[in-house]
C-alpha cells in the first residue's frame, strides 16, 4: 500500500507548476461579484422596473440608506467568502457584518420618511428571487476555491447573494418605512443564508 | 514546525516554478507526516487501521487538486491544517457510510447464506485468481485496486493516472465479464 502511495506522489508530481493562483481566483471572484450586481439589477429592471420618482427617490434618506446597508453588508459577505475558499487566510469572523447592519438599524430608529407601516413581506420573497441568479454564480465560483466548511460557506454565499439583491432592490422599493426594511430585508436575506447552507453541503464538497 | 513551515513553503514555491523534485520531495515529507496522524486518528475512532493508507492518499489527491488555494504570501503549515482536517472528516464520514453499506443486509442475502454449502475457502480463493486472470491487464489492476484492496475510486484513479469515469467503466465491464465467466461455468 505505501507503494501505492509513492506511485500517486510520483504520478501527482509530474504536473509540478501546472496550477493556478490564488492571487487570480481572488481576481475572478471580483469579477463574479460584479456579475452578480449586473445579474440582479438586470432582474430587478425586467420583474419590477425602477421607481418612476428614480430621481428624487436616489437622493432621498431611505434610498441612501438601504443602498448603503446593502453594500456594506455585501463586503463583509465577499470578505467573508474570499476566506472561505482560501484556507488558512483569516479566520470566519462574523464581526465583519456588523458595519453592514448599522444603516439599517439606524434607518429603522431615525425612519426619515415616516410612512405608515407598510407591511412588505413581499419584499423578502422578492429579494430571494432576485438572489437566485447571484446564488448560482457565486455557489459555482466557490467551487474553484476549497471550502473546508462547505455549510458555513454556503450560508455566507447565501448572505453576499441576498445583500447583493437587497442593493438591487432598493432600485424598484417602494417600501420607505425604516423599521419594516429592517425586518423583511432581514428576512429575504437570512432565508437566503439558509438556503446557501443547505446547498452548499452538498455542492461545495470536493 | 517553523523550521518545517519554511522548507515546506520553500517547496510549494518551487512547484509553483515546476520543480518537480521539490514537489515530489514535499509530497513523500506530508505523506509520511500523515501517515502517523491518520493512524493515530483512525485507532482511536476504533476504525480499521488499513483504510489508513487510503486516507492518506486522498489527502494528498486533494491538497494536490487545491494547491492553487494557498497563497505564498501567507503560512503554508495553517493551509495545509484546513486541508487535512477537512479531507479526514470527508474521509471518516465515508468511512462510515461504507460499513453501514457493507452491513446493510437484504432478505436474498440472508436465504443465501443459510441456504450455501460450506465453502473451501481456498478453492474459492484459487478460482478468483483464474477468473482475474482471465481479464486484461487494465481490467485487473481496477478490479484488484477496488475488490480486492479496498481502494476507493478516486485514490485507484490517482494511482493509474486516470479520471475517476474511466475507473468506474473499466469496473463495470470487469464484473459483467467475471460475472458472465462465472455464469458459464456453472452451466
Amino acid at each position: 500500500m505505501m507503494q501505492a502511495t509513492d506511485d500517486l506522489i510520483q504520478n501527482l508530481s509530474g504536473h509540478a507548476g501546472d496550477s493556478g493562483n490564488a492571487a487570480s481566483l481572488r481576481l475572478f471572484l471580483l469579477g463574479i461579484l460584479f456579475l452578480s450586481f449586473a445579474a440582479a439589477t438586470g432582474l430587478v429592471w425586467t420583474l419590477f422596473g425602477f421607481r418612476e420618482d428614480f430621481a428624487a427617490m436616489a437622493q432621498a434618506q431611505p434610498f441612501l440608506f438601504k443602498v448603503s446597508g446593502a453594500l456594506t453588508l455585501a463586503a463583509g459577505a465577499f470578505l467573508l467568502v474570499r476566506r472561505a475558499i482560501l484556507p488558512g487566510s483569516g479566520p470566519f469572523n462574523a464581526l465583519l457584518i456588523i458595519p453592514g447592519l448599522l444603516p439599517f438599524l439606524l434607518f429603522a430608529v431615525v425612519d426619515p420618511a415616516r410612512t405608515e407601516n407598510v407591511s412588505a413581506f413581499l419584499c423578502s420573497v422578492d429579494i430571494c428571487v432576485l438572489s437566485l441568479p447571484a446564488l448560482g454564480l457565486i455557489l459555482a465560483a466557490m467551487r474553484k476555491g476549497a471550502p473546508t466548511r462547505p455549510a458555513q460557506s454556503g450560508a455566507v454565499a447565501g448572505l453576499l447573494a441576498g445583500s447583493v439583491a437587497a442593493a438591487a432592490h432598493a432600485l424598484a422599493c417602494r417600501n420607505d418605512h425604516g423599521l419594516s426594511v429592517l425586518l423583511w430585508y432581514g428576512v429575504g436575506i437570512a432565508a437566503l443564508s439558509g438556503l446557501g447552507a443547505l446547498i452548499g453541503r452538498r455542492v461545495l464538497r470536493w | 514546525m517553523e523550521t518545517r513551515e519554511l522548507l515546506w513553503a520553500e517547496a510549494m514555491r518551487a512547484e509553483r516554478q515546476g520543480d518537480a523534485a521539490a514537489y515530489q520531495r514535499l509530497l513523500k515529507d506530508i505523506a509520511t507526516l500523515l501517515r502517523k496522524l491518520v493512524r493515530h486518528r483512525l485507532g482511536q475512532l476504533g476504525l480499521q487501521t488499513h483504510e489508513a493508507e487510503d486516507l492518506v492518499q486522498e489527502i494528498l489527491i486533494g491538497l494536490h487538486e487545491k494547491r492553487h488555494t494557498w497563497d505564498p504570501d501567507r503560512p503554508f503549515m495553517p493551509w495545509l491544517f484546513a486541508i487535512t482536517r477537512y479531507k479526514m472528516i470527508d474521509g471518516a464520514r465515508r468511512l462510515r457510510r461504507d460499513a453501514s453499506r457493507r452491513m446493510d443486509l437484504t432478505y436474498e442475502d440472508l436465504a443465501e447464506i443459510a441456504e450455501a454449502p460450506a465453502e473451501d475457502f481456498d478453492r474459492t480463493t484459487l478460482d478468483l485468481e483464474r477468473h482475474l486472470s482471465a481479464l486484461p491487464e487494465g481490467q485487473r489492476n481496477v478490479v484488484r485496486a477496488l475488490a480486492i484492496e479496498g481502494a476507493s475510486v478516486k485514490t485507484t484513479a490517482g494511482r493509474l493516472n486516470t479520471s475517476e469515469g474511466a475507473i468506474r467503466v473499466t469496473f463495470h465491464r470487469a464484473l459483467a465479464k467475471l460475472k458472465a465467466a462465472a455464469l458459464r461455468e456453472k452451466e
